[in-house]
């Protein structure tokens, strides 16, 4: 008994207590240290691109104004979407909703549940819309409060395709991956779902934006990526680091398909409205392509025709970048480009 | 130059944070350690309270258990483990409160100086003159939030000089952090001045 009071009060006195908060802080910090560490992980790994044709990536192109019809033909084209069955039963999507803006500034719900109508009919028994533009940490901005605003909550729970809104700030959705090729050594914070699902279809659209020029298939997986990582991207955009990084996110992710709703464009500007930034309708597309570097490469043309103000030079060094780490094809003569109307 | 400047500056700063006694014929400097100690355990046991919370699940009961364990190293260095159960207990409920309302209304971060005014409150009682407890119960709010928003600040800092997002995450970890080593020191500046008949960490 003596023993243990006095143990007890050695360890309570001011000496004992300095030690114990030593040693604590000590653990805790090696912990810490730890566990950077080892849960810092290669990128996952994914099947090579299903969706070739003589050895070439393929990219359909689809002109039409009925979308469903439209999407029905450039599946068609692209040769199905069993390839994308046989890698699991569940998919996910990943959209554009970066502001309550409708479309072309984000993904239309009609088309995501157009996609999800055809993921289905090709044997997948469930399909989901991933988005992460807010965090719990402040009432204005809860997770969902874009998709809540533009109608897309409601309308994709009631068409059976369910919303998974992720706090973009809590360290505990997100796995830690890096891969060696990157040229900036540092790992890349993903979120969690996106990193363990088998199938990502990525739904883009066509837009300029303000610091990197463009984006369509590759920079909208900021998306994807925790909130400390956009910011400390957006702290250093004067260094060009962001044309790099944004590879980094895409590289992260590597959605299995990509399909692209350029049915509208967003020109002069973005990623959101304001700011001399235009809509330009009756552009008409869509665009279907396993290669996100293809789609991105196709669609910057697309961008150059209806935009004077834009040039390919502004988007080639995040494809140049993309191309050099594998992740497709920057040049379009070595993808085969199969454009139909429907 | 400098170095005649320097010391003359920081001397006042330097006496505020390590008060000395004079005994017999001779200076000798005490209590300095306490400052650092108290500190340190703000630091530690926030740290862990966050850590710990982790694996209850996401921002609630991170902030429960940092915010409880704050006022349990606030009550074990005062020697007074009821109170640091009551402020433990107190402090947890009422920042899982402020968490849910602040869902709703401006933002969940409203749990760290309401708790830290719970702490506050709870806190006082260890200290015996009544200026003490008035000033403790005013000041813990404030330092928790300052210590707080420093936290945070200090921690994406440094994230955006490394370049780490791994360190950018953890930047409410940072700010809970700021909370526990602010309010600590000031518990343990508060008790050092204002209650110097029964100075904290001395009480029985």
């Amino acid at each position: 008994m003596n023993t243990s009071s006095s143990s007890v009060s050695s360890l309570l006195d001011r000496r004992g207590f300095l030690r114990l908060g030593a040693g604590v802080v000590a653990a805790a910090s090696a912990a810490f240290e730890w566990g950077c560490n080892l849960t810092t992980r290669s990128c996952k790994s994914v099947p090579p691109n299903p969706f070739v044709a003589a050895g070439k990536p393929l990219l359909v192109v689809v002109e039409g104004e009925d979308l469903r019809a439209m999407l029905r033909a450039g599946i068609e084209a692209l040769g199905g979407l069993d390839p994308l069955a046989r890698l699991g039963r569940e998919g996910i999507f990943r959209g554009n909703y970066v502001a309550a803006q409708p479309f072309p500034v984000t993904t239309a719900p009609e088309f995501v549940l157009a996609v999800a109508a055809e993921l289905k009919r090709a044997g997948l028994s469930k399909t989901s819309l991933f988005d992460a533009h807010g965090t719990r940490l402040g009432a204005a901005i809860p997770p969902e409060h874009i998709l809540r605003r533009l109608g897309v909550l409601d309308k994709l729970t009631q068409g059976g395709v369910p919303v998974l809104a992720r706090d973009f700030s809590d360290p505990d959705e997100f796995v830690f991956v890096q891969n060696p090729a990157w040229p900036i050594a540092k790992p890349v914070a993903v979120h969690r779902l996106l990193d363990a699902a088998p199938i990502v279809v990525s739904l883009p659209v066509v837009k300029r934006h303000v610091w990197v020029n463009f984006t369509c298939a590759l920079k909208m997986h900021f998306g994807s990526v925790s909130m400390a990582d956009r910011m400390l991207v957006h702290t250093k955009v004067r260094s060009g680091m962001m044309h790099q990084r944004l590879v980094h996110f895409a590289d992260t992710v590597r959605p299995q398909l990509n399909v692209v709703d350029a049915r509208a464009i967003l020109a002069h500007n973005g990623p959101g409205l304001g700011g001399g930034a235009e809509v330009v309708p009756g552009v008409n597309k869509l665009i279907l392509s396993g290669d996100m570097v293809a789609v991105d490469a196709y669609c910057a043309r697309l961008m150059a025709q209806h935009d004077e103000t834009f040039t390919l030079d502004m988007v080639a060094p995040q494809l140049r970048h993309a191309a050099d780490l594998g992740l497709g094809k920057a040049d379009l003569d070595a993808v085969k480009v199969v454009e139909i109307s429907a | 130059m400098k170095k005649v400047v320097r010391p003359v500056f920081l001397a006042p700063i330097w006496a505020f944070l390590s008060p000395t006694k004079v005994s017999g014929d001779e200076t000798q400097q005490y209590r300095r350690h306490s400052l650092l100690l108290w500190a340190l355990a703000g630091l530690s046991f926030s740290a862990l309270g966050w850590i710990a919370g982790g694996f209850l699940g996401s921002w609630a009961p991170r902030t429960a258990c940092a915010v409880g364990a704050t006022a349990i190293a606030l009550g074990l260095l005062n020697r007074q483990p009821r109170i640091a159960l009551v402020g433990a207990v107190s402090a947890a409920i009422v920042s899982l409160a402020a968490v849910q309302i602040g869902e709703f209304f401006f933002s969940p971060l409203l749990a760290w100086p309401v708790a830290a005014l719970v702490i506050g409150l709870v806190g006082a009682l260890a200290f015996r003159r009544r200026r003490t407890r008035i000033a403790f119960i005013i000041g813990a709010p404030l330092l928790g939030s300052a210590g707080f928003l420093a936290g945070m600040l200090a921690t994406f800092l440094a994230a955006m000089q490394l370049n780490d997002s791994r360190v950018a995450a953890q930047t409410m970890l940072g700010g809970a952090v700021g909370f526990g080593v602010l309010l600590m020191t000031g518990a343990a500046i508060a008790g050092r001045w204002l209650d110097a008949t029964r100075a904290a960490g001395e009480m029985s």
